[in-house]
């Protein structure tokens, strides 16, 4: 009996005594930051666009006068935590000096200039935009959020970026560029990225399974048949009911079994091929370029950074003389 | 417990012990698991009828979801993509010679590039989606609380755009309709009905606000000058 308890008690110890071991493992161990700089710099793209194009109406949305009166946005942000600077705004110079400044501290994370500071401005900057126009937001703000709250975690200014070129340039580090670069803050960036774009998937798979459309196979009619969505021409869709349903279903299936197949390298190439495929699908039939595209973005964090490295330098990952370790 | 080796992708030559210290794993973890669970529960509380453990944990970290936007239900076209989308029709007039101004948001032609039209297509389908929430209760008499509620909340957000055309184009009168495009059954289009089909597009009608309908507005300066910020009691 008492061996049986022994038993049973050392099979616990070494259960949890694995767990930890593997939470550690997901979480701390030190990775190369490619990936993540990579993200910042897409990702900072997608940001300066973004706000790049509000320039083209920007009293309107942001003014005093603006779609969304001051007054009622200061009664839907009434008990809330939503904040943002343009309620404080009346001229329109400090406005366009707001903005400047807005798309100064964009370009700065996309090109990873001073990107420590340039990555955390961002993210609030971002959100004083978002709290602004609460009536104007759709699907790319909400990844665009997902992207910058994590890119302020990593090194994200490590690879491929003014900070490194400008460290080599002081001689500060090595001018070789293919050395290993360590670091555990990148890897909770990459994963925090990871786990969100899988809840991001998860639900927007459950959330349609409470419609009939996807059930029945016609949703995807609905989508491509809507004259406001459309960017090139789909009635021709109507001829094909059959494709339809399989799109339906397809993309359905292939959201449902994201959080899960997206972890192991078996299955990982064949989701992020069906990542691209689905967002491409959307960024040109959908007229949504700059959602699909952001969305690829973020699916972008599940590139190992050994295949990032060997997508985007000459030389082979690895085969510098000695590694770099950061926090 | 001695530390394992890292991921997978790491390069062979590299040291690749966790080199955090315990305490600041521990603090980090705590960290992660507070965020995660939040970003999970969000979406949860959202789902109809939503869960109440998750609209508790929302609720208590309300600080923290909102001022960091991550108050999301990730419904992308769910639970089914909308069987109509809306525009609004508006009419801008003035008290001196310039000519009338009649226009349709979003529209292609006005709003460059794709992005900017799809900014201005938000504004018209939140307007619609008000709209939609007032016919959806009037339809099974809710509470009148409940009703007159989303009515304020739909004619306060029309005002506002109506406030901005005015303040925009320096006119005297405008007055937005609400038209909702409806989506064709393919077979409709098969049979060789277009997607633009004029019988597709319901107007609603012109002033007063209508109770049973969608919105519409119709403001004059003299009126904006006096408007009292209308009360909101239930915004999402």
């Amino acid at each position: 009996m008492n061996g049986c308890v022994h038993a049973a008690r050392t099979a616990t110890i070494d259960w949890f005594g694995d767990v930890l071991a593997g939470w550690n493992r997901f979480w701390f161990a030190p990775t190369d930051p490619a990936t993540l700089c990579l993200v910042r710099i897409l990702g900072g793209a997608m940001l300066f666009y973004t706000h790049l194009v509000w320039s083209r109406d920007l009293l309107a949305f942001f003014g005093p006068n603006a779609w969304l009166s001051r007054d009622l946005l200061v009664q839907r942000h009434e008990g809330t935590y939503f904040w943002t600077v343009f309620r404080h705004l009346d001229a329109p110079s400090a406005i366009w000096g707001f903005h400047l400044f807005a798309l100064a501290v964009f370009f700065c994370l996309m090109i990873g200039a001073f990107t420590r500071v340039s990555s955390v401005l961002a993210f609030l900057l971002m959100l004083t935009y978002l709290h602004r126009v609460p009536t104007a937001l759709f699907g790319l703000d909400q990844i665009n959020t997902i992207i910058a709250m994590y890119l302020m975690i990593g090194p994200a200014g490590a690879r491929y970026s003014f900070d490194r070129w400008w460290k080599k340039r002081r001689g500060r580090i090595e001018a070789d560029d293919h050395a290993p670069i360590w670091s555990t803050s990148a890897n909770v960036a990459l994963r925090l990225m990871q786990i969100h774009m899988c809840v991001m998937y998860f639900f927007a798979a459950t959330r349609k399974l409470l419609g009939a459309s996807w059930w029945d196979g016609s949703a995807m009619w609905l989508a491509f048949g809507n004259l406001e969505y459309q960017s090139i021409p789909m009635h021709w869709l109507a001829e094909w009911p059959m494709l339809i349903v399989v799109l339906s279903h397809v993309t359905i299936a292939w959201e449902l079994s994201y959080a899960a197949l997206i972890w192991p390298k078996m299955t990982r190439g064949v989701m992020l091929i069906g990542a691209v495929l689905l967002h491409l699908g959307i960024a040109i039939f959908l007229g949504m370029a700059t959602f699909g595209l952001a969305m690829i973005i973020g699916n972008l964090a599940f590139l190992p950074s050994r295949f990032t490295r060997g997508l985007l330098e000459r030389r082979p990952p690895g085969s510098g003389t000695r590694g770099e370790f950061r926090q | 417990m001695p530390d394992k080796p890292a991921i997978e992708d790491a390069a062979t030559d590299a040291p690749l012990a966790i080199r955090w210290s315990r305490p600041v794993r521990v603090a980090v973890s705590i960290a992660l698991l507070i965020h995660l669970t939040l970003v999970f529960c969000v979406p949860l509380s959202m789902v109809e009828p939503g869960s109440p453990l998750a609209g508790w944990l929302v609720n208590n970290m309300r600080p923290y979801v909102q001022a960091g936007n991550i108050s999301h239900g990730y419904a992308f076209f769910a639970p089914d993509p909308g069987r109509w989308s809306h525009l609004i029709r508006y009419k801008i007039e003035f008290d001196d010679d310039r000519a009338t101004i009649e226009r349709t948001m979003p529209s292609l032609d006005q709003q460059w590039p794709r992005l900017l039209y799809h900014r201005h297509f938000m504004l018209t389908e939140q307007l619609g989606s008000l709209a939609s929430r007032v016919d959806e209760l009037n339809s099974f008499e809710a509470p009148a609380e409940e009703r007159a509620a989303a009515e304020r909340e739909l004619r306060a957000l029309a005002t506002s755009y109506a406030r901005h055309l005015l303040h925009a184009h320096a006119a005297d009168r405008v007055s937005i309709d609400l038209v909702r495009h409806n989506v064709p059954p393919y077979i409709d289009v098969r049979g060789g009905r277009t997607l633009d089909d004029e019988s597709l597009y319901e107007t609603f009608p012109v002033s007063p606000l209508a109770t049973a309908g969608v919105s519409v507005e119709r403001i004059t300066q003299p009126e904006l000058i006096q408007a009292e910020p209308i009360p909101l009691e239930e915004v999402p």
